[in-house]
């Protein structure tokens, strides 16, 4: 009797963290589809100037040579942080300012705006770029991804309308890509998230053993006080 | 072990004090028995406060206190410094919970007059706890350097700049500049590690002692010491008294881990609590030329925040919100001698007591909310049509005088005999 119990409870163990570690392998595989595509369509204009390359390669367990091949394409070194090439000059001549630096974007306007920013571009010939966007009116960023997402008209709301040229993916592909892309924006925000999925369920463990022992505790030098429960 | 004629140890014989001040106040200070659920949050407020020294102590290693490098430095501490975020998420969080904490221990004497006659020292010096607590707040809230701290730098203190005559110099000189800026930074800095934490410190242990020396009160509002003698410890003790250790300490094990578990859960599992303990606006740096949408303060400054705007400017002059605001918190510290009731529990005080109290609390907590400026948007939501501004400012100022009109209540109730005990005080507690 008792060896089947702890066998079966070993299984149950290791049926959760199977689970637990699938879904960890799902996350990570996002997050690191999310890093190609921003260091493919992003980083050539958007910093991260809290992250590190090293931190990221530690993090989302990339291969040495995805990490040299960006490293290699930005000048960058493997202990600094994701800084474009863009410079102020350059900036200033093609969109009036500097791209801002997308650290902390997501902690700042929340992953769900991001994702709604980046699908929101409409062709608005009255722009300086050609573009507009439904979130963020008269923003100066033209659309990243109108390759892959087609190029849409202006709804006559200021929203994106009818497509005018097919995107490259099919729509809901292309939600999946965003999908990748705001998740790996909200870890480079938080890369703690990493340490704390792992470590918290252990740490609460601990602590709803430590209080049961506490109470049992309580119980036994209350035994004798009137009134109370456990009282003899 | 510890019989009478049992030999002092060496540093019992070389500081017999020690030993002296652990029986006073743990071993053979005698709580009654009845202790319910409320009276875990003393021990859990200074469980908050310690972790909040901790933490603060370590955070200080890595934090730079300059407007160039504060904010950089908390991102370096959040990424590069071991363990920095795990730190920095306990001191961030810690601070919001020793509030919960604070606000259900304050709530625990109101409710049990825990401020009576003869404990109004120990009221009085929590009152100023909760005073020198905002202050630390306040100031630990800015050091971030994040838009929102500097924000509300800005707002907080221009509050000075509403005193008559000197109220700009007072600004300037509270400041050290014409904005919130470096000099701002560094001497909130050094009043929130060093000047503040002291000053808590010190009313803490005036707290506790004077608390120790009166007694705890308990849910019943009756004194342990006027029932009978006999305790099977101690036969001079009172009978329905229990000695703090072990009694009191084993059980407060207990609350400290259930508080610890919702603490790490909020650590590890939602850190930001929604932006209602780390609010999104404060992830961008200062900018002295970008203001915010809103500007609100924290959760636990919100019912204060709203009174104050709730009180229109006259006579040229901002001055009323500020004083309006400043008699909030005063008038706590008047509780003792506004409330002139001779029953101090809330299960024998009488109905009216039960309805302002109640009144009372949902006054508080609807100023929350309108101080977060959830009332506002949830109006423009609901009712589109209607001027959500007007309505706000109906509510907020139904409530300020629901807030105010608790203290005035009391006052009267206690004073024109309109008190009538639900039920007649129990000889010993139950």
């Amino acid at each position: 009797m008792m060896a089947r119990g702890w066998r079966r409870g070993w299984l149950f163990l290791g049926l959760v963290c199977s689970a637990l570690a699938s879904v960890q392998a799902a996350d990570r595989a996002s997050l690191q589809r999310g890093e190609r595509m921003f260091m493919a369509d992003c980083a050539a204009c958007h910093s991260l100037k809290y992250l590190r390359y090293s931190r990221l390669q530690q993090d989302l367990d990339l291969s040495p040579e995805e990490v040299r091949r960006d490293l290699q394409r930005f000048g960058a070194k493997a202990e600094g942080p994701v800084i474009s090439p863009m410079t102020p000059r350059i900036a200033g001549y093609a969109f009036g300012k500097l791209p801002p630096d997308l650290s902390l974007e997501t902690a700042v306007r929340g992953p769900g705006w991001v994702r709604r920013y980046l699908g929101g571009f409409y062709l608005d010939p009255s722009a300086p770029q050609g573009w507009n966007n439904a979130v963020l009116q008269n923003a100066a960023m033209p659309d990243p991804f109108w390759r892959l997402q087609g190029i849409r008209a202006n709804d006559g709301h200021g929203r994106p309308g009818g497509l005018l040229v097919p995107g490259q993916v099919a729509p809901r592909a292309f939600a999946g890509q965003l999908d990748d892309l705001v998740a790996f924006l909200s870890y480079a925000a938080t890369p703690d998230v990493i340490q704390r999925r792992v470590l918290g369920p252990w740490v609460l463990a601990f602590l709803a053993l430590f209080t049961a022992l506490a109470w049992a505790l309580k119980r036994v030098v209350w035994k004798d006080v009137k009134g109370s429960r456990g009282a003899t | 072990m510890s019989g009478p004629d049992r030999q002092p140890s060496w540093l019992e014989s070389r500081l017999p004090s020690l030993g002296q001040a652990w029986r006073k106040h743990v071993s053979e200070y005698y709580a009654p028995r009845n202790f319910n659920i409320w009276y875990y949050f003393g021990s859990l407020a200074l469980l908050a406060l310690v972790n909040q020294l901790v933490t603060g102590l370590f955070l200080a290693m890595n934090y730079q206190p300059s407007a160039q490098g504060a904010f950089d430095s908390v991102q370096y501490i959040m990424r590069d410094v071991p363990w920095g975020w795990l730190i920095r998420y306990m001191h961030a969080v810690g601070a919001s919970l020793l509030f919960v904490v604070i606000f259900l221990h304050m709530f625990r004497g109101l409710m049990y007059g825990s401020y009576q006659r003869p404990r109004e020292l120990v009221w009085l010096l929590g009152m100023l706890l909760f005073a020198a607590l905002m202050a630390e707040a306040f100031m630990g809230y800015v050091l971030p350097w994040g838009n929102m701290s500097f924000w509300g730098a800005k707002v907080i203190i221009s509050l000075f700049g509403t005193v008559p005559v000197v109220g700009d110099r007072l600004v300037q000189w509270i400041m050290g500049d014409f904005l919130p800026a470096d000099a701002t930074l560094n001497r909130f800095f050094a009043l929130h590690v060093i000047g503040l934490p002291l000053a808590i410190l010190v009313l803490v242990g005036l707290h506790v002692l004077a608390l120790h020396d009166v007694g705890s009160n308990n849910p019943d509002g009756i004194e342990i010491k006027d029932g009978p003698r006999g305790h099977s410890m101690d036969p001079a003790r009172p009978a329905d008294g229990i000695p703090f250790h072990p009694y009191y300490t084993s059980k407060d094990l207990v609350g400290a881990g259930v508080f610890l578990w919702i603490g790490a859960w909020i650590v590890f599992f939602a850190p930001t609590m929604g932006g209602w303990f780390l609010e999104p606006d404060n992830f961008l740096p200062a900018n002295p030329m970008l203001t915010p949408e809103h500007i609100a303060p924290v959760w636990y400054f919100t019912p204060f925040y709203a009174i104050l705007r709730m009180i229109p400017s006259l006579f040229g002059s901002a001055l009323w919100g500020t004083l309006v605001m400043a008699a909030s918190i005063l008038l706590l510290f008047a509780l003792p001698w506004i409330d002139a009731g001779t029953i101090r529990s809330i299960r024998y005080r009488g109905r009216g007591f039960r309805w302002a109290l109640a009144l009372f609390v949902l006054a508080f907590l609807g100023l929350g909310l309108v101080g977060a400026g959830l009332v506002a948007k949830w109006l423009a939501v609901l009712a589109p049509a209607v001027d959500a501004g007007f309505w706000e400012l109906l509510l907020g100022r139904v409530l300020t005088l629901m807030y105010f009109g608790y203290f005035l209540f009391l006052g009267l109730y206690t004073r024109l005999g309109w008190e009538r005990p639900c039920k007649p005080l129990p000889e010993r507690v139950r």
